[in-house]
């Protein structure tokens, strides 16, 4: 029991000890300590924000965010540990544990099945950041209906779409959901573009046109991403399918030109450089031979042996 | 229970946002003082500060030839900008260089007499027919297939051709030895870092490929806090600014986006989106502004205030 | 080696020079290895602390340095120019001089680069011009342009010396044992004969032949590193023939100064006569025309086109406030004053047209500086930068120390070559000149005697 408690306790000592030392840009590990020791910093309330993401693999993504203004400036806490829990009529059950990233958010991936809802069919999570000396312990909740997004892509001649379904099985029966928009996305190397919007009808299904000239990997490939974005009663939802629909960009490498600015010359500067260098150097050479068959025909005379 | 605190300090100091590390290097040996839950300073070998800022190095042979596939480009909405400067300081913090070196900088632009005056943020335009790239008598400065404009500044031999011929004025130089901190200046330099800086050779705005490689988008980007910035690659033909992703394509035929400075056949890889219905006036960029900064824009903010011509 | 008697008069009268030091010379030897030394400490500076020590900063990236380089390389270019002319052309007037252009031409090539090394940020990656060299790059150009006119110019010069150092092979001069070891060697056993003779003709000719056009091709490169850039000022399609007129104007003047000072100290009035002297002055006449034309196209083409950033830049140049008093004393000292000296016939004299000539050379040295910085201070973005070492340049003392240690190195050359060989070369002279010797100083009895 020891252990971890002290784990957890130096994990916290080292972030009010970074976090006092915010500001500093220059400063040896030295300064950073008896800097610590003369600042005596106010208590800081951080907030933790908690969603979910109910992906299609029937996995839950419960993703805690941790951060506090600092000083006027709004700062992502990490290396922090996050408990999430569980909420039932009965009790609280810890499902698991995360460490804040750089930008302060720790995510757990919890099986469907793992889970259980309370009497009025919901999930109901938690997420916990315990406090230090420096730092106000956080909480944040968040409850959902479960739900499953399915997507379908179709295509029939040269138009593209995806039939989206979006199904509620909170309450053990499959309910559609009607009226509630996703949006679909395309991946890409940052963050996803989307491509198409669309809302359910009264089967939950709809139907969503996309663009048949998305560029695509060096195969065209696509990953299609249909999200449901912050709804309040199933968080977000998301499901994705890869499809051979996007214009192929290739990603051979690709060789310099010969041109002026890269590593190669053009080359008609290479040949025009070769002749003037060849021209001048061999007028040298020649006359330096010339030189060389003017020594040699030095006359000679007595006295003359010593001459080099 | 004593090594068990400090062992625990130890991990723990992982996530000192102040300390950053020393990289994937055999053989450093500097101590850290940090202090322990107990309020005892304790020093630590500082390979234990494991926080891994710079992401892992690619050869060199890979940092000339560049990312196959990609051809990152830059689109910068004007109508945005309030000279907030994030965007500069976050560059510097994560290039470890000092204040003075802007190679993000932030003009004030006023096009003619009666024009209205913008602000106009700048970083090197990685152009795809670069002037300095053609006047470099060693290659240490090179276009890569993704489009960024890298200096190797092992090889560049501070001759300062490519900052005369850059009309742009976008290249720094570092005159001085520069002040590295103890935990770069060991570091292994790479040209797609940049890291540590090296006396004598010329830099500038790479785009930061060290990032694109890991699918984050460079500082500038991320700190700027009206989206100014979209970043992305263009054989996607999407841009982000973090929060907005669209398509690049659309964005600069929707807002008729445009290059600075066409007529001189650069081709620069960054867009500018003009400065109509401005979310920002812009006074607001210039009013909170240190003394000093501030009078870099006097002229043009308060004109006649120094009548020295 | 024969020499007729004329050639022999002229030995014999330069004969002292090369068998003396003298005090005065021990006097210049020291001040200008002062100079040097003090030039070295300020190499040292700017090694062991960067290039901060120095004036420039990111916008005017290239100071005194390139301009003292551009200055002495163009005075190498102009030297060759005129050596092969007066080779080629055979004129009896230029033998006199010939060996003075090629001195200026050899010891420029030398103190030149110099600079540009100075220049360089990382001098100690150098080699890399030679390992990763980009043939596209205007600066790889002039290295080997540099490199290339060199080797031509120690040649060029050599091969005119060979009959002279046989002549001091075999004159058993007074002096230190190395010096004769030197003659001997150097002067891979010339003795005049015949199919000898054909083989220096042979050379001397193939040689000059090549060193004009490559003097004008390497004056050219030099101007297209700033020529081959986006900015006001330089990139101008006149450039290259702009430089090489430019290059052979100050190195006239330079050479007429050289001639005035050797004639004085040699005592060579009977050889370097007033006639060189006017003639030379006609040629500084002509090239000052020339060089005025140009600069006046330029400046006017500038001011009366509307775009934007010439015309900041000839407003920055002609501006009382900043640069005006400068370009007016460039283009007054530089081109106006050498053409009024000559035109007069008053004024046709011999002092006269050193001092033309001597001003002339210092202000084409300002016109260097005028291309250079004023330029690199007109930047197309504006610079908006509060700190006033980026926005103006002002050379430091370092720079300043170091241009004066090249000046140093440059006469101290001179100097030591002065004592090597003679600054008249004495075979191959022509006696064309003996009428006019009463101009100046009358025959000494001495002279005409053989030693």
């Amino acid at each position: 029991m020891k252990r971890p408690l002290l784990l957890i306790t130096g994990l916290l000592y080292c972030l009010f000890f970074s976090i006092a030392l915010a500001g500093q840009t220059d400063s040896t590990a030295q300064q950073e300590a008896t800097e610590v020791t003369a600042d005596e910093p106010a208590l800081i309330s951080p907030t933790l924000d908690l969603v979910t993401v109910q992906k299609s693999d029937n996995t839950i993504d419960l993703k805690a965010s941790l951060k506090a203004k600092i000083k006027g400036t709004l700062t992502f806490l990490h290396s922090l540990k996050i408990k999430f829990y569980l909420v039932t009529d009965s009790a609280e059950n810890e499902l698991g544990t995360a460490i804040t990233d750089r930008n302060g958010n720790a995510v757990l991936n919890v099986k469907a099945e793992q889970v259980v809802t309370n009497k009025v069919g919901q999930l109901y999570f938690k997420a916990i950041a315990a406090g230090n000396k420096s730092m106000e312990g956080a909480e944040g909740e968040v409850t959902i209906k479960r739900a499953i997004l399915t997507l379908t892509p179709v295509k029939e001649d040269s138009l593209l779409s995806v039939q989206v379904k979006l199904v509620d099985v909170g309450s053990g029966t499959e309910t559609p959901v009607p009226e509630i928009t996703l949006g679909i996305f395309v991946k890409r190397l940052f963050n996803p573009l989307k491509v198409g919007e669309g809302a359910t009808d009264e089967n939950g299904e709809a139907t969503i046109e996309i663009p048949n000239s998305l560029p695509g990997d060096a195969k065209g490939n696509i990953t299609l991403i249909a999200r449901l974005e912050e709804n309040d009663t199933y968080g977000n939802l998301e499901a994705s399918a890869i499809e051979k629909w996007g214009v192929p960009v290739s990603d051979k490498p690709e060789e310099q030109p010969r041109a002026l600015w890269s590593s190669h010359p053009p080359l008609w500067m290479l040949i025009t450089f070769a002749i003037l260098m060849v021209a001048v150097w061999g007028h040298y050479i020649v006359i330096v031979y010339e030189l060389f068959r003017l020594r040699k025909e030095q006359p000679v005379l007595p006295g003359n042996a010593t001459n080099s | 229970m004593k090594t068990a605190t400090i062992a625990t300090v130890a991990t723990a100091a992982c996530g000192s946002l102040a300390c950053s590390c020393s990289s994937k290097k055999a053989g450093i040996s500097e101590k850290v003082k940090l202090l322990s839950p107990d309020g005892e300073i304790v020093e630590i070998d500082s390979a234990y500060l494991n926080h891994q800022e710079h992401m892992a190095i690619v050869s060199k042979l890979e940092a000339r030839e560049g990312i196959a596939g990609k051809k990152f480009v830059m689109v910068v909405d004007l109508a945005l900008c309030k000279n907030a400067r994030k965007c500069i300081t976050a560059c510097q913090k994560w290039h470890y260089r000092p204040e003075e070196t802007e190679w993000l900088t932030v003009k004030l632009l006023k096009d003619s007499d009666k024009g209205a005056p913008y602000w106009f943020p700048k970083q090197c335009f990685h152009c795809d027919n670069p002037p300095c790239v053609k006047v470099c008598p060693v290659d240490a400065t090179y276009k890569r297939q993704d489009g960024i404009v890298l200096i190797d500044n092992d090889r560049c031999i501070g001759c300062k051709f490519c900052m005369a011929a850059c009309p742009y004025s976008t290249r720094v130089f570092n005159w001085d030895e520069p002040d590295l901190s103890f935990d770069i200046k060991d570091l292994a330099y790479n040209p797609e870092t940049g890291i540590p800086a090296k006396v004598g050779t010329v830099e500038k705005c790479d785009f930061c490929p060290d990032r694109a490689r890991e699918g984050l988008l460079p500082p500038c980007v991320e700190a700027c806090p009206n989206g100014v910035f979209y970043f992305g690659d263009e054989n996607e033909d999407t841009v982000t600014n973090g929060s907005e992703t669209v398509s690049f394509t659309q964005l600069i035929k929707d807002r008729a986006g445009y290059r600075y400075m066409e007529e001189l056949g650069t081709k620069p890889r960054v867009y500018y989106l003009p400065p109509k219905d401005r979310q920002f006036p812009v006074e607001r960029g210039y009013e909170n502004l240190d003394s000093n900064i501030k009078k870099r824009f006097e002229d043009i903010m308060e004109p006649g205030k120094n009548s020295k011509k | 080696m024969e020499l007729n008697s004329y050639q022999q008069q002229a030995f014999n009268h330069q004969r002292p020079f090369l068998e003396k030091f003298g005090k005065w010379n021990w006097l210049l030897t020291f001040f200008f290895i002062a100079w040097i030394i003090a030039g070295l400490y300020a190499l040292y500076l700017q090694i062991a602390y960067g290039h901060g020590v120095t004036g420039m900063r990111d916008n005017v990236v290239w100071g005194l340095f390139i301009v003292n380089f551009i200055f002495f390389i163009g005075l190498s270019y102009a030297g060759a120019i005129i050596a092969g002319i007066l080779h080629l052309l055979k004129l009896p007037l230029g033998k006199p001089i010939v060996r003075l252009a090629q001195m200026m031409t050899i010891i420029s090539i030398v103190v030149g680069p110099i600079f540009i090394l100075l220049c360089v940020g990382r001098f100690d990656r150098l080699h890399h011009l030679f390992i990763y060299p980009r043939i596209q790059s205007p600066m790889t150009w002039d290295v080997m342009a540099v490199l290339t006119f060199f080797v031509g110019a120690v040649l060029f010069l050599y091969i005119a010396l060979i009959k002279d150092l046989a002549v001091y092979r075999d004159a058993g001069l007074k002096g230190p044992k190395w010096r004769q070891w030197l003659y001997k060697t150097l002067s891979i056993g010339y003795r005049g004969g015949a199919s000898q003779k054909r083989h220096l003709i042979i050379s001397q000719n193939l040689l000059a032949i090549i060193m004009i056009p490559l003097s004008i091709i390497v004056a050219s490169i030099l101007s297209w590193i700033f020529g081959m850039t986006l900015r006001p000022g330089w990139h101008s399609t006149i450039f290259g023939p702009y430089f090489v007129l430019g290059s052979l104007y100050s190195g006239t003047g330079v050479l007429i100064v050289a001639m005035w000072y050797y004639r004085k100290s040699h005592k060579l009035e009977n050889y370097i006569t007033d006639q060189i002297f006017r003639y030379m002055g006609y040629a500084m006449m002509v090239l000052a025309a020339g060089y005025g034309y140009f600069t006046f196209s330029e400046y006017f083409t500038a001011w009366f086109g509307s775009e934007k950033w010439d015309s900041e830049l000839i407003h920055k140049l002609f501006s009382p406030g900043e640069y005006g008093w400068w370009t007016l004393f460039a283009n007054l000292a530089g081109i106006i004053l050498p053409i009024t000296i000559v035109a007069i016939p008053a004024t046709r004299k011999t002092n006269w047209i050193t001092a033309a000539a001597l001003i002339m050379v210092i202000a084409m040295w300002v016109k260097r500086y005028l291309i250079i910085v004023p330029t690199l201070e007109t930047t197309l973005l504006p610079m908006q930068d509060t700190r006033t070492e980026y926005v103006k340049y002002s050379a430091t003392w370092p720079e300043w120390l170091l241009t004066g240690a090249g000046l140093a190195s440059f006469f101290l050359f001179f100097l030591l070559m002065s004592k090597f060989v003679t600054v008249v070369p004495v075979s191959g002279l022509e006696e064309t000149n003996h009428k006019h010797v009463h101009e100046s100083m009358p025959v000494k009895k001495e002279d005409i005697q053989p030693a």
